[in-house]
Formats: C-alpha cells, sequence, structure tokens
C-alpha cells in the first residue's frame, strides 16, 4: 500500500492517515472532526436538515437537551412538533411550568396527542424541580418538557435522572442561561428569523463545532406561506376582507 | 403450621410513651413500678419497686400511668398491620401470633417474609421479641424468652426442653425449684400423675400444647368490617410534623386490612381531631386524598397522606386522628411482569401496563402535593370563542372526549387576558409596528350568554419575527387592537 502523499492539513493525510495507522483500532478513537456515536438511537427531529447537524441525526433519545429561546412564542411547538408526535404516541408527555397558557386548538392542529399531555403548574417555583425529578424517576412518562432556570447542580441531578430511566427531557430556557455552563450534552440557541424561519445555532454538541447558525424553514402557521405582504390597515366596521 | 409469635416486653411504655422527651421513664400500675425503659434499668431501677424507692435511686424518673385500653388499641392496629402477611392471628397478653405456612410461598420464603414483617413493625414504632415454632404455645413461650426459631419438630423440642422454668409456670417455679427442677425439660422428666395430682395439671396441659401432643385450638381475630379507626396523641400537635408518626401507624393498619379483604383504598380521609369542649371547641378537620389508581401498598398511601399533611396548616392544635377509608375497589392483585431486559445500554422493553400503573402512581404524588388544580389535562371544547374553546380539567380524571380542530390557525400560548395595543397609523404596536398577515377571521358567538365576542382575528409578525395573534374589537366600549396569543 503506497503512503499517503503528504499534502497538508486538509488534504488526503487527515482522512486517510488514521485508518493506516491506527489500523484496527481506528474505530476507537474519536477524531474532533467527527460526531461522537450515539449510545442510543436518536429521534429524528423531522428537519432532515436539522437531524445532520445532530450527533446520531436526531435528539438524543434520552436526557436532557437545552434549548434557549427568547420568548415563548418563538416557535417552539413548531420545532418539537414531530419529535413529540412520536414520543407521545409511546408514552406520556408532562410539560411543567409553561409559560402562559397552552392552547389546546392549536396543539391539536400540530397533531400532538392532547390527552397524553399533563401540564403541572406548581404554585411555588421551587416545586417545580422537585415535580419534574418525580416525574423522571416514576417510570411511568416519556418525555418531559420544562420551561424553567435551574442551576448546574439541579440540571445535572435531573440529566442523570432522565438518562437513568429512559427519559427525554427538553429544558426551554432564556437565550442569556448560553453563557452558564451545563451538564447537556446537547444545547441549542433558537432566534424567529424573517419568513417564518428559525436560526438554530448548535452551540454545544458532541462533535465539531458549528460554522454558522442554521436556518430552517418551519410549517407555515396559517396553512400557506406568509410571505406576500399583506397590508391590512384600520377602516370602521364593518372591516373588508384585505386582497 | 409455622407460627410466628411477636411479644412485646416494651407495649405498656410504648402505649404510654412519646418518643420525643429523653427523660428516663417508667410504667406505674396498682402503685407498683411494673416496666423501666432501659435508662431507669440502668440506673438500678427494678419492676416492683415503689415509685419512692425508683425516685430515689433516680431523682429525674418520669413515672407513668399504665393505660390498659390504648395497649389493646395499639396492638389491635398491629394485628391490622400484621394482616397482610396472613388472615389467620391470634392476639394474646402483649403477645400477636400469626400462622404462616400458608404465605411463604407468596412472600418468598421465611426470611423474606421475616424481613417484611420487621420492616412493617417498625413502621409501628413496636419492638418485638420473635419466637418462632410448630405451636402457637411454643412460638409464644420462644419469644417471651428470646430462645430464636425452631422449624422441625426435633430441634424445637430441644429449644423448649432448655428453657427455663419461669418462662412457663412462674406460679409453681419456686416449688419446682425446690426438688431440683430448673427448665422445662426437667419437668417433662417427672412422673406426669404425680405432679398432676401436685396442682400441676394446668403445667401439663401448657406443655402439652406446646409439645404438640395436644391440640392447640385458637381464638382468630376477626378484622372489623370496615375501616375507621381512631387514636388519640399523646400530647397535642401544634404543627403536622408531630402527626406523622400516628398517622403512619394508621396507615399501616389500613394497608393491613385492604390486604386482609383483597380491596384497593380509591378514597381515604384522615380527620384531625381539635378540643371538643370549652370555649375552643373546634370541629375536626377532614383532609381527603383520592388515589386515580387505587392503591393498598402502604409506602404509595404513606407518601400521599404525608404530603397532604405537609401542605395543611392546622387551624387549632391538635389532640387525636381517625383514619377513614371512604371508597374501596376489590382488587386481587397486580399480574406479574416478566423481567425482560430492563437494562440500562440496550433497547428498553417497555411493559404497557407497568407504566401506566407508574403514570398514575406518579399523577396521585403531583397532585396530593400540588393540588389537583395544578395537574391538569387541557382538551379543546366546541366553541367559536377562543376564551371558551379549551378547557383544562384535573389529570387524574379520564381525558375528554376530542374535537375537530378549528380549519384557521391558532396560537399555541393564549395570553389570559387580551392585551390592549398602542396603534400607529391605523396599525398595532408590539415591540415595534406588527405586519398583519391574511385574515380577517371573523369570530361572532356568545350572544346567547353574558360574554358576547365580537372580534376580526388576524396572524401577525413583529420586527422581532414571532408570530402573534391579533385581534380588532368591532363592538364594545373597548375598540382597539388587541393581542391574544403567540404562535409557538
Amino acid at each position: 500500500m503506497a503512503p499517503p502523499a503528504h499534502t497538508g492539513p486538509s488534504g488526503p493525510l487527515r482522512d486517510a492517515a488514521p485508518a493506516a495507522l491506527l489500523g484496527r483500532w481506528a474505530d476507537r478513537v474519536w477524531a474532533g472532526t467527527q460526531f461522537a456515536a450515539a449510545p442510543q438511537p436518536a429521534l429524528p427531529t423531522g428537519y432532515p436538515a436539522l437531524d445532520v447537524q445532530l450527533p446520531g441525526g436526531g435528539w438524543p433519545a434520552c436526557g436532557l437537551t437545552e434549548l434557549l429561546f427568547d420568548a415563548p412564542g418563538s416557535g417552539e411547538w413548531r420545532l418539537l412538533a414531530p419529535a413529540l408526535r412520536t414520543q407521545a404516541a409511546l408514552r406520556p408527555v408532562v410539560c411543567v411550568a409553561p409559560p402562559l397558557q397552552p392552547y389546546a386548538p392549536a396543539l391539536q392542529g400540530l397533531s400532538l396527542p392532547l390527552q397524553r399531555f399533563v401540564w403541572v403548574t406548581p404554585p411555588d417555583p421551587a416545586d417545580a424541580a422537585w415535580a419534574l425529578e418525580q416525574a423522571l424517576r416514576s417510570g411511568g412518562i416519556g418525555t418531559a418538557l420544562w420551561w424553567g432556570d435551574a442551576g448546574t447542580a439541579m440540571l445535572r441531578r435531573l440529566h442523570l435522572a432522565a438518562l437513568e430511566h429512559g427519559c427525554l427531557l427538553w429544558v426551554l430556557r432564556p437565550l442569556a442561561a448560553r453563557r452558564q455552563s451545563s451538564p447537556a450534552p446537547l444545547r441549542l440557541a433558537c432566534r424567529p428569523a424573517a419568513r417564518e424561519q428559525l436560526a438554530v445555532d448548535v452551540f454545544k454538541r458532541r462533535g465539531p463545532a458549528q460554522a454558522a447558525p442554521l436556518l430552517l424553514r418551519l410549517p407555515p402557521v396559517a396553512g400557506q406561506a406568509l410571505d406576500t405582504p399583506d397590508h391590512v390597515v384600520a377602516r370602521p366596521a364593518p372591516a373588508v376582507v384585505a386582497a | 403450621m409455622l407460627w410466628l409469635a411477636l411479644h412485646l416486653p416494651w407495649l405498656p411504655l410504648e402505649a404510654v410513651a412519646s418518643g420525643v422527651d429523653a427523660l428516663p421513664r417508667c410504667v406505674m400500675h396498682e402503685r407498683k413500678l411494673l416496666l423501666a425503659d432501659p435508662a431507669a434499668q440502668a440506673a438500678g431501677v427494678r419492676p416492683g419497686m415503689s415509685l419512692a424507692a425508683a425516685l430515689g435511686l433516680l431523682p429525674t424518673l418520669l413515672p407513668l400511668n399504665r393505660d390498659p385500653a390504648r395497649e389493646r388499641q395499639l396492638l389491635q392496629l398491629a394485628a391490622l398491620a400484621a394482616s397482610r402477611f396472613t388472615p389467620q392471628l391470634v392476639l394474646g397478653e402483649q403477645l400477636l401470633q400469626l400462622e404462616v405456612q400458608g404465605s411463604l410461598r407468596l412472600f418468598g420464603g421465611l426470611p423474606s417474609l421475616l424481613r417484611s414483617l420487621r420492616r412493617c413493625v417498625d413502621g409501628l414504632g413496636l419492638k418485638p421479641q420473635l419466637g418462632i415454632a410448630l405451636t402457637a404455645t411454643a412460638a409464644a413461650l420462644l419469644a417471651r424468652c428470646q430462645a430464636g426459631a425452631a422449624t422441625t419438630q426435633a430441634r424445637m423440642q430441644q429449644r423448649l426442653d432448655a428453657l427455663p422454668l419461669q418462662a412457663a409456670a412462674p406460679d409453681l417455679a419456686g416449688l419446682l425449684h425446690g426438688i431440683g427442677c430448673r427448665t422445662l425439660g426437667d419437668v417433662r422428666a417427672l412422673p406426669r400423675r404425680g405432679l398432676q395430682r401436685r396442682g400441676g395439671a394446668e403445667l401439663l396441659a401448657l406443655l402439652d400444647r406446646a409439645y404438640g401432643d395436644a391440640p392447640d385450638p385458637q381464638t382468630w381475630f376477626e378484622p372489623p368490617p370496615g375501616f375507621q379507626q381512631t387514636l388519640e396523641l399523646m400530647q397535642r400537635a401544634d404543627d403536622t410534623a408531630g402527626l406523622d408518626g400516628a398517622a403512619m401507624l394508621l396507615v399501616q393498619a389500613l394497608a393491613g386490612w385492604l390486604a386482609c379483604q383483597w380491596l384497593a383504598a380509591a378514597a381515604f380521609s384522615l380527620w384531625l381531631q381539635h378540643e371538643t369542649r370549652g370555649r375552643r371547641a373546634q370541629p375536626p378537620t377532614r383532609l381527603r386524598i383520592e388515589l386515580g389508581q387505587p392503591s393498598r401498598d402502604a409506602a404509595q398511601l404513606a407518601l400521599l397522606l404525608r404530603e397532604r399533611l405537609s401542605r395543611c396548616t392546622l387551624p387549632a392544635p391538635v389532640y387525636g386522628l381517625q383514619l377513614r377509608l371512604d371508597e374501596a375497589v376489590a382488587l386481587a392483585g397486580h399480574a406479574a411482569v416478566l423481567p425482560f431486559g430492563s437494562d440500562r445500554s440496550g433497547a428498553r422493553w417497555h411493559d404497557a401496563g407497568q407504566d401506566r400503573q407508574n403514570f398514575l402512581a406518579l399523577l396521585d404524588r403531583l397532585s396530593a402535593r400540588l393540588g389537583a388544580m395544578h395537574v391538569q389535562r387541557w382538551a379543546p371544547c366546541a366553541d367559536h370563542r377562543p376564551e371558551k374553546a379549551a378547557m383544562a380539567s384535573p389529570a387524574s380524571e379520564a381525558p375528554a372526549r376530542a374535537v375537530a380542530p378549528p380549519p384557521r390557525p391558532r396560537p399555541a400560548w393564549l395570553l389570559p387576558e387580551p392585551l390592549r395595543l398602542g396603534e400607529h397609523e391605523g396599525r398595532p404596536l408590539h415591540g415595534g409596528p406588527l405586519q398583519l398577515h391574511g385574515g380577517p377571521e371573523r369570530i361572532e358567538a356568545g350572544w346567547f350568554d353574558s360574554a358576547p365576542v365580537c372580534r376580526d382575528y388576524h396572524v401577525a409578525t413583529g420586527i422581532d419575527h414571532r408570530q402573534r395573534w391579533v385581534f380588532r374589537e368591532r363592538r364594545g366600549t373597548q375598540q382597539g387592537w388587541f393581542l391574544h396569543g403567540l404562535f409557538g
């Protein structure tokens, strides 16, 4: 076998050398440019463009995943809906401390089986972490969502509980939490962008750093794209239907 | 037959003494000292002393009066709690006897049964001495002398032969000691007829029953037909922490009673009894606990009761507790689950039935601590008005029937109250001007009740690219733009 030509760090050497040099240990060495092998099959996100950015090709099947959003209503439900549909069909979903009233007709419109969702709104915010841990450790649920914030120690505790019982835990935190360290193996910062898109920045993952935020096209809320600007102004009632 | 005997030597003390004060204590009966706790015994206080002599030895000694009624009640609660191990129980003087031959397989053998029994009795706050033998009388004798277990005839005979005479016949012991008998074996070696003539007939009958030479009929303990048990506290409780011990005792008894009757609790109440006489009379407080998934597991019931107790504030000091079973359903037991790989690495085998039970137990636990209105399910309703198109119900209830979703866009988050928006050149403002798309969707309903709605709804995008659900009020005093929801 001819030795590979030395053509610089980005040339064939980088790709060919490990296999040639390491021989049968090649599969045990992780290169910084590769994604870590997921211990469990991942859950497809429903967005192929996002799947290729995530280790294993989807959401981790268990453990903590952090999603940072600035405010409710940034596209979080449409981002999570495909995975939630799959998960809720298997086992119940517990949602802890939603920031506003979840609106059943809309969630039903996203084809989420609402009878499998339980909404926990603790009167005292300190009870939220307790309720979440009880839910994860109960062995009766498959997915938990939490709109809240907690210290690293509490997040690690919840992460371990989720790992141990095979639960998927999504914590939705404010964007300001990006600077804090977190035990979550996968962290995403999401911002709504023009034309019903979501700019997803996967700033922590078991793999190489992401070059630029990914623009995901979310399904339009109105059934059709809202691209065409549509000027509706207030007129005395009865209003005329805008063209 | 295999008999377990629990001898409760400390029962008179356990019935009257609360565990919180650290002073040495003793129980007085008919002006004589009946029983002293280990701290008092270490100072030389002995049963049979007068109180003056005992106080002379130990001035800090706290004398308590014996309460036979409460001892009987504690023993009955213990019997109820132990009913989960066998339906065949016998109550005696400071003694509880269980016939467990038929329960060994269910509880996975004698050692495992003993472990569960010990845990159960610890939960009651009792310290028993245990004896195991093939006859009830022998088990009681072994328990009283702390002589351990004997599960074969030969071993039982050997153990019984070695017991001191004092244990079986305290009144004859003096006479028999005089002729050189020290143990039960010595007595059995005496000529039977002579002993019978000299007043030993009762002792001989007892020995025959113990050794299995004579039948040993028992009066079985009959559990009450319904569960309603009252326990007076040994000292008044000003906060819920003081109720914990007594409440757990009642819960253990309830769990045992349910197991014995093949029932599971669906709802039960704890009544807190306050001062009933005088100016500060107060009706009892009721704490009702409902279970989504009926259960007879003592740990689960205790957990729910603890959560409920920790949430409640006492209106007045509590003097007594009463636990009542309100609703029960028949429950034969849980189907066994095959132990398929629940290993951590590979794919998990989900058992749907077990999952569902865990989930219902979780809902009970969350509702008990947070309140049923904070653990909900949302379901759409058939109403055109957005505020009334969704309804929350406690999660422990059955989910509502599905309704077809509206064909027009609806926001994932609804504001509790529509938020009035500013207006600039006929356009609504929310963190900058909003751009409207499509619409309007006119909703005009509710003329038939007191909350009529007459609005034009639009989807609007702000400069932060978030989509909002806004409407323009068309009638009424508050005309203008309002924000009603956010698209998630």
